[in-house]
């Protein structure tokens, strides 16, 4: 436990790094807090008549389970506003008393952007998610006639997902959208990650000090393993790290926790996720994921570093192996080709192309959830990685004799 | 000069900075030659005819040159409706033989640059916008060379390691301080920096320049003279500059971004005196602007990424629509003045950076004279970067090559104990199988229910397998705020009608513009027919997808895509190895998809064709209309 103290310490608690960590942190910030006033339309203004006092008032009175008044009284405001905006030849005054922002269309903006449409959306997902369940229901009946087993099973499996999913209650998704699509803090945790990692065994071999560890009682296997559990470390570190600041910065510039507690399918772009989980759970859920993809990709970076004498070499290459990861995974990351997505540990890193769509892979005629494969397929790249790295690792050849002795 | 000698040694064969440059080159010009697509695909299909045409148009719009479209155009719609009345008369017996073969000969000579025409009238439509500083001109050489002077990763990889190796290396062992107590340790200091922005200003140059012959040897660079808006990239730019003017611009441009970025890092380096930080702080700035900021701040700022990123100074402000209809500014041209202003500082921060790398590698008491003596700045030039570019995805072969039975307007097809039905009400495709319940070909309960965008395109039945294709088109969110960005996929996924296995056998994103991880970029108009796919069949070698007017073949292997010369506006037939249409003449006619060649299935002149069980059956035109069968 010391030791492994000590190498994390020795490794990751320099001061470049602890710069780096807090420069990037603030950079991660910035750019959240850009996205906030780039793209949200509450973000422009604060008097009374702005888009922000307007909407969080009328929100108020439309949050929680949607029912029929609610959605009643929601109509009789907008559809009037619908009609008379239609043809364009409505009052174009901007400061019209009759009207909540003070202009007749962009009170119709408003209500459509920020309560039509999501309340129309939520509304209508209990159906359409019904439908897909009937239909995989059929299928599997379907399948069952020619007794393809696996599509039966996969037909149970959508089933079991889609079946009595709704969407009760109405919220705020606007955070919850920008959040779930955000992803700028990956580039900052690979730069960080690949920074911490992958001089850790090319240092030492650079000034030759990996000879003088041999020697040393608690060199050679013991160093290396502690060093492999100090990078497992500070990668989790990192991603948890990142994880969080990204959630509080979120939070921080939309300035509400709202919509976190809906389900993570009541966000359009995530209408067709394999799980049934809050948003909340969702981004707990993406961590986890994070992390893993992560700690494989950092356990090529050490093998690679065991491989190299200079610390540049390591980092170069292993820039250039991230490089080829990232253009991999992002190519496909819409694609069909299932395999080709698993098999790639950029998706568990970057989620959204493995937890955005029900996919399922055929491993031995049984279905398994795309996000579970990759999951699986990074553990075992990254465990045999590890296990490579402490088997070839170079050795005291005294060592075994004496202990013969 | 010694001292410069040794440190090239040093740097260049003992660390391996040759082999690092040499790779890079190499990296960079196989990618090249590996993705390069032609930005206009139709002109390079139709070179012949289209060179035909620019002997008449090549060079600024004139009035007479406009005469001479409009004229083209007329004759070539006259000669269409001609032929077409030629033949009908003929085959109703209202003319002789010799007067057809008149008419047609007279038709087909108007006809005879068609295709190239086209493509010249797409570029006068173009040209016609703004003809005082766009000109007529084979652009594919010149849009493709300007194009290539952006962000090269392999570059970006061999400037972080040759400047992070020139003082770090020996930072490492600390040999700097020994270095400072020597005569020629400053002189040491400034023969690195030379040779390190030296060599990747070489670089980017004999980078530039092997595109240069490359371009020039696969398409032709015509007419540099000619104003750079004659490429529809730059057709908003309002930089006055010829096309060769605008290459040697850029080129210089990625040059001195290259010295910029070996500068700034040699100074990190002398700095921080760690190669691996060096390097990271190199990647850092490149990249998180790359990724993280909106691309007109990034041409506005002293950064090495502006000028990597070359061409962006000579573009056009764009402008996209939003959801309300208003255009919104995507990037707004760099002026003059901003140019200036950037240029400027960028330069100082080099000779800063330089300088300062310089100073830091001094023994104080050497500056402490030197500043007596006043002193000489050296400017220098450094270097480079990067690009993500797009894997094509590969496709899996098919192994169909059995007799097959498939037309293209059919709205039925049969296979092996399997019939797939095109229902005009729901526009699905329902496959029916020997004692099992009918079901959709698509059958994922998933498809189509939250997306209006996703949609069957078109079935192909080969024994018992049925192969569709799907296209769903989707918003692409690489990263936030590109929302507005959607792509449209094509897949072709073959689905065993026996065990109802499905399997993805082909993949394309259709789409000319979009990003990956947040970097916007064209991949042409190579795949711009799919969205117009009206049907497909295959073979084990290649794909055929019928659109309304053409047929494209893609091979399996290389995904490169030809036009047949087969007008697809009638029906077509395939038997698993000859397509059978129509001619232009009514001649039927088949193409052997194994030697590529058109040849006239005996002497028929038919109006209509199906390919049945019993052979190929027609109408025949030269027999009173009377339906006929050839087995072929």
């Amino acid at each position: 436990m010391r030791l492994i103290r000590y190498e994390f310490v020795k490794l990751f608690c320099r001061r470049s790094v602890l710069v780096l960590f807090a420069l990037f942190s603030v950079v991660n910030l910035v750019k959240i807090y850009s996205e906030w006033d780039a793209y949200s339309f509450l973000a422009d203004g604060s008097g009374e008549r702005s888009w922000r006092t307007v909407h969080w008032n009328l929100y108020d009175q439309y949050r929680g389970p949607i029912t029929p008044e609610k959605v009643q009284q929601l109509l009789a405001m907008w559809q009037p506003l619908a009609q008379a905006t239609a043809d364009m030849t409505a009052n174009t005054a901007t400061d019209d008393a009759n009207s909540l922002t003070g202009n007749l269309y962009s009170d119709r903006n408003l209500l459509e952007k920020y309560f039509v449409d999501p309340m129309q959306y939520c509304y209508e997902y209990g159906e359409r998610a019904a439908s897909v369940a009937e239909k995989a229901r059929q299928n599997a009946e379907v399948a069952a006639q020619v007794s393809a087993l696996y599509q039966q099973r996969e037909s149970a499996a959508i089933y079991r997902i889609y079946a009595g999913r709704t969407v009760p209650e109405f919220a705020y998704a606007e955070m919850a959208n920008y959040y779930l699509n955000y992803d700028f803090s990956l580039i900052l945790v690979l730069l960080l990650g690949l920074y911490g990692v992958a001089g850790t065994f090319a240092t030492e071999r650079e000034t030759q000090m990996d000879r003088l560890l041999l020697t040393n009682p608690n060199g050679g296997s013991r160093t290396v393993l502690a060093k492999l559990v100090a990078a497992s470390g500070f990668l989790l570190l990192v991603i948890v790290w990142f994880s969080l600041l990204d959630l509080a910065g979120f939070v921080a510039a939309f300035g509400t926790f709202e919509g976190l507690g809906q389900p993570v399918y009541a966000i359009p772009s995530f209408a067709e996720a394999p799980v049934n989980l809050s948003v909340f759970q969702f981004a707990i859920l993406v961590s986890a994921l994070r992390s893993a993809g992560l700690w494989a990709v950092g356990m090529l970076w050490l093998a690679v570093s065991l491989q190299c004498r200079n610390a540049l070499v390591s980092l170069v290459v292993n820039f250039a192996l991230t490089a080829a990861l990232v253009v991999g995974g992002a190519s496909v990351a819409y694609s069909y080709l299932v395999w080709a997505k698993v098999l790639d540990p950029y998706s568990l890193l970057a989620v959204r192309p493995l937890l955005s769509q029900t996919e399922f892979l055929d491993i031995g005629g049984f279905p398994v959830l795309s996000w579970q494969a990759a999951l699986a397929f990074s553990l075992v790249i990254g465990l045999i990685a590890a296990a490579a790295i402490y088997a070839f690792s170079p050795r005291n050849a005294l060592c075994p004799m004496r202990r013969r002795r | 000069m010694r001292v410069l000698a040794y440190e090239w040694k040093k740097l260049m064969i003992g660390q391996r900075g040759l082999v690092c440059l040499l790779a890079a080159l190499v990296a960079s010009v196989c990618w090249l030659a590996a993705t390069d697509r032609p930005q206009n695909v139709a002109m390079e299909e139709n070179q012949v005819d289209y060179a035909w045409c620019m002997e008449t148009l090549g060079g600024p719009l004139t009035s007479q040159k406009e005469a001479w479209l409009h004229e083209r155009s007329e004759a070539i719609t006259e000669a269409k409706v001609d032929r077409a009345k030629a033949q009908e008369d003929y085959y109703d017996g209202l003319i002789s033989a010799e007067d057809y073969k008149g008419a047609t000969a007279r038709a087909d000579e108007t006809l005879a640059h068609e295709r190239g025409f086209d493509v010249a009238y797409q570029q006068y439509l173009y040209i016609s916008e703004n003809p005082s500083n766009r000109y007529f001109l084979a652009t594919n050489g010149w849009a493709g060379l300007l194009s290539a002077q952006t962000l090269d990763f392999p570059v970006l990889l061999a400037i972080l390691y040759l400047a992070a190796i020139a003082f770090c290396s020996e930072c490492a062992c600390q040999m700097d301080t020994l270095l400072r107590t020597t005569p020629r340790g400053r002189t040491s200091a400034r023969s690195k920096e030379l040779i390190v922005v030296g060599s990747v200003v070489v670089l980017c140059a004999t980078l530039s320049l092997i595109q240069l012959a490359f371009f020039s040897a696969k398409y032709g660079l015509p007419h540099g003279d000619y104003p750079l808006q004659s490429v529809s990239q730059f057709g908003a730019s309002t930089k006055s500059l010829s096309l060769a003017e605008a290459f040697i611009v850029a080129a210089s441009l990625r040059c001195f971004g290259a010295a910029m970025l070996a500068s700034l890092l040699l100074f990190v380096s002398v700095l921080v005196k760690k190669h691996a930080l060096t390097a990271l702080i190199g990647a850092a700035i490149t990249l998180i602007p790359l990724m993280g900021m909106p691309e007109q701040f990034v041409f506005r700022l002293p950064l090495p990424l502006a000028f990597l990123l070359a061409t962006g100074f000579l573009e056009g402000s764009r402008f996209a629509q939003d959801d309300g209809g208003q255009s919104i500014a995507v990037f707004v041209e760099v002026s003059p003045w901003e140019f200036a202003v950037v240029a400027g500082i960028s330069v100082a921060i080099v000779v800063l950076a330089l300088h300062g790398s310089v100073r830091r590698s001094t023994n104080c008491w050497i500056l402490a004279r030197r500043r007596r003596r006043g002193r000489r700045v050296k400017s220098a030039v450094a270097l480079l970067l990067a690009v993500a570019l797009l894997l094509p995805v590969a496709g899996c072969s098919s192994g169909a090559a059995e007799a097959v039975i498939y037309n293209s307007d059919a709205q039925i097809l049969e296979g092996d104990g399997v019939v797939v039905t095109f229902d005009e009400e729901t526009r699905t495709y329902v496959m029916e199988r020997d004692g099992a319940a009918a079901m959709d070909v698509e059958a994922s309960p998933l498809f189509g229910a939250f997306s209006d965008e996703e949609l069957v395109k078109g079935v192909y039945v080969a024994g018992s397998c049925v192969y569709y294709l799907t296209s769903r088109t989707q918003q692409h969110v690489d990263r936030v705020g590109n929302y507005n960005s959607t792509f449209t996929q094509f897949s072709i996924v073959r689905l065993d009608a026996d065990t109802l296995e499905r399997q993805v056998i082909f993949e394309q994103i259709a789409d000319s513009d979009r990003s990956l991880l947040g970097i916007d970029y064209t991949v042409g108009d190579t795949w711009a027919f799919l969205p117009d796919c009206r049907g497909f069949f295959l073979n084990d070698r290649s794909i055929f997808f019928v659109t309304d007017d053409e047929i494209v073949e893609v091979n399996w292997v290389t995904r490169s895509t030809q036009t047949l010369a087969i007008p697809a506006s009638g029906n077509i037939a395939f038997d698993g190895s000859a397509i059978y249409f129509i001619d232009d003449d009514s001649r039927l006619q088949a193409y052997d998809t194994q030697t590529q060649k058109i040849a006239p299935v005996g002497d028929v002149v038919a109006r209509s064709l199906r390919l049945t069980e019993d052979g190929l059956r027609y109408v025949n035109r030269l027999d009173g209309d009377t339906v006929c069968i050839r087995v072929p």
